[in-house]
């Protein structure tokens, strides 16, 4: 370690400088990548759980808020947020150079001018919390060993996942490969192949974790750091590729800390988010994305937890509201409510036998983990039925909201059967709906069968708001719906009539005869 | 009313117990358990609260509400309790259908049939009706039609309403 630096770095061994001051006394930028759609509702909770206000990123998945450094773990509870990272330096509007030699050079010098100390220093808080997590996790997978909750790494990588299709009943990591490779820049010395294996060298570093967890805290005072960088580029006028710039910045970083690179067991993964203009050096604070939290049991389409929680937070559940997901699927969405609105009472259901199963074996997982916790009241507030949506068998008007992952027709259900299913299950979700009071809150990406649905079911339904998200990479929507004062008889009996008045237009226009009823008697 | 074989379960074994009746393994787990954790069993369930909403729908039915439950199994949990979500509930639901079930089930002990007027202020009356609302689950049973008498099974906890194409 030289003189000439201004800040002190990790050292060798581990230790910090003398200097380093305490949690409670300095503040830091936390990025968080969210589902795109929901900044503002992440936003809303960071504004609620930590007193803080967000800069979005709109549509670009992305918040930024300032905390004490001290309330990371308030940070860790966040339900809205995907993936976390601890910003190092932001250039709103930085001058890349004219060719990508003098750029690339440009980046190497970056590294040793940036503000790394409380980065740093909250990266090593991070560390402190994160041990505990995985140690919990060790001993359920001794006892589990087959069970595997956690999705592939994710950290900062822009592209969403995609949703693998699975075996039934079976549990399985699902992983994120792909995309992951294509954003991914590699540190110096380390092979572009690597990124394909970094998957599975996820499942094999997430099971050590229980047992080289210890060695590591002794491990750590004499080994040398372990990292690698993380390039995700947007833009068309760069003349360098997210590759090139992780190799030379990580080929710097490795220089000013002399850290050693390594692509699969790192500690700490350093993060270069370059946007157009906009460049964000972050290390990465969640090692597992944890958008799959709850879900033991996947089914083909299972919902991301962050994004059946934005939409949950959508509909504001008050304490004693009843919300039903009528097409549950894996029951991803009622789980989580019954879990972060206690007060509310969930109702899941879904047609198919192999659904309500992994329903139920979600709910088992939970019910457990609660009780090896030892918390006393460990029953959440949750059933699970089997139903067919357009006939269910619950008495009208009884339910507050209805929040459902409706199919989009591609991986379940076809667009053919959209246009018969979607008319069908808005009526029989308004039957069973509050009017007046009740809402909806539905997600789809066979938007126009949607619309074309809600303006036949126009006297149940009223559109309020519309989220636009990016479910596996398709372009969907979150329809907020609100229900009109209308109680379902009299609304069926008013929208016959208007089909009837319809009808008889059509005779009238088409010949005298055939009408019995004059118009303007309906 | 036949209660079958009730097993009041109020806590669940601590250690394997492959007869354990009522329960099942849960399919998606492999590998073994140590005797440290709990099995992993399925678990199951069908509250009052929910039993409160259900209606037959079953073609050319008008009074197919409330149904009547046949409980084989029924199973207690525990459950946070929170006033403010039981005097806010107790609008909502049909009293006499609750505290019929309640007693279908054995659960009835002390809860008076009729609603006291100032329910709202007594913590007592709101916790007994906690109890009978979420924290009695019916297992194994069905629900039947009062009308037609068509039966809905109940499985695992998970009541099947799915009605056959001839029923529709």
């Amino acid at each position: 370690m030289s003189e000439g630096r201004h800040e002190a770095p990790v050292k060798r061994d581990g230790a910090l400088a003398d200097e380093t001051p305490s949690p409670d006394s300095f503040s830091v930028v936390i990025g968080a990548t969210v589902p795109t759609g929901f900044e503002y509702t992440a936003a809303d909770e960071v504004r609620e759980k930590l007193g803080a206000e967000s800069r979005i990123s709109k549509d670009r998945g992305r918040i930024y808020f300032e905390v004490r450094a001290d309330s990371l773990p308030q940070v860790h509870q966040l339900k809205s947020v995907d993936n976390l990272f601890v910003v190092v330096k932001e250039f709103p509007d930085y001058h890349f150079k004219d060719t990508k030699e003098e750029t690339l050079e440009e980046f190497e010098e970056l590294a040793s001018k940036l503000p790394w100390l409380l980065p740093l220093e909250v990266w090593k808080l991070n560390n402190t919390l994160k041990k505990r997590r995985s140690r919990r996790k060790g001993v359920l997978r001794a006892a589990c060993p087959g069970e595997i909750s956690s999705d592939g790494r994710k950290g900062g990588a822009k592209p969403e996942p995609q949703r693998d299709p699975e075996s039934a009943d079976s549990v399985i990591e699902s992983n994120t490969a792909s995309e992951r490779g294509a954003a991914s820049g590699t540190g110096k010395g380390s092979s572009a192949a690597a990124k394909e294996e970094s998957q599975h060298g996820d499942v094999d570093s997430e099971e050590e974790t229980g047992d080289s967890c210890e060695s590591q805290d002794e491990g750590k005072k004499s080994e040398l750091l372990k990292f690698r960088v993380t390039c995700s580029r947007a833009g068309e006028k760069h003349n360098f590729t997210s590759n090139e710039a992780a190799r030379d910045f990580g080929g710097a970083v490795q220089d000013f800390f002399l850290w050693k690179p390594d692509m699969t067991k790192f500690d700490i993964e350093v993060l270069l988010n370059i946007h157009n203009e906009e460049v964000v050096v972050g290390i990465s604070l969640t090692e597992e994305s944890l958008h799959r939290r709850n879900i033991t049991h996947f089914g083909p389409t299972t919902l991301r937890s962050t994004l059946a929680y934005g939409m949950l937070r959508l509909c504001d559940p008050l304490p004693s509201d009843v919300i039903i997901d009528p097409m549950c699927g894996s029951g991803a969405i009622p789980l989580e409510g019954s879990i972060e609105w206690p007060h509310s009472f969930f109702i899941s259901g879904d047609n198919n036998t192999l659904a309500t199963n992994r329903t139920v074996n979600n709910i088992n997982y939970i019910h457990k983990k609660r009780q090896n916790k030892g918390s006393s009241h460990w029953g959440l507030r949750i059933d699970t039925l089997q139903w067919d949506i357009c006939r269910l068998p619950i008495r009208t008007g009884s339910v507050d909201t209805i929040v459902t992952d409706m199919p989009f027709g591609k991986r379940m259900g076809s667009r053919k059967k959209n246009w018969d299913l979607y008319p069908s299950c808005l009526k029989e979700m308004g039957r069973i709906c509050r009017p007046e009071t009740g809402k909806a809150v539905l997600l789809t990406q066979d938007k126009k069968c949607f619309a074309k649905a809600v303006s036949r079911m126009g006297h149940l339904w009223r559109r309020s708001h519309t989220v636009w998200v990016n479910v596996g990479g398709l372009h969907a929507a979150v329809y907020l719906l609100k229900r009109t004062a209308l109680a379902f008889e009299k609304a069926e009996a008013r929208a016959n009539l208007k089909t009837k008045s319809t009808e008889e237009d059509e005779e009238e226009r088409r010949g005298p005869e055939v009408s019995d009823a004059a118009p303007g008697d309906t | 009313m036949g209660k079958g074989s009730l097993s009041g379960i109020t806590a669940y074994p601590r250690t394997i117990d492959g007869s354990f009746p009522g329960l099942q393994r849960c399919p998606g787990h492999y590998g073994t358990w140590s005797s440290a954790t709990q099995p992993c069993w399925v678990l199951l369930r069908m509250k009052l609260l929910t039993h409160n909403m259900l209606t037959s729908h079953v073609k050319g039915v008008t009074k197919g509400y409330p149904l009547l439950i046949k409980a084989t199994e029924v199973k207690l949990t525990d459950v946070d309790f929170n006033s403010e979500f039981v005097s806010r509930m107790i609008p909502k639901i049909e009293w006499s259908v609750l505290v019929e079930a309640a007693d279908t089930l054995g659960h009835l002990n002390d809860l008076p049939r009729d609603l006291p007027p100032d329910y709202e202020s007594s913590e007592d009356f709101l916790r007994k009706v906690h109890h009978v609302l979420l924290e009695v689950e019916v297992l194994e049973g069905n629900l039947k039609c009062p009308e037609s008498g068509r039966e809905f099974p109940i499985t695992k906890g998970v009541p099947n309403m799915l009605l056959n194409e001839d029923e529709v």
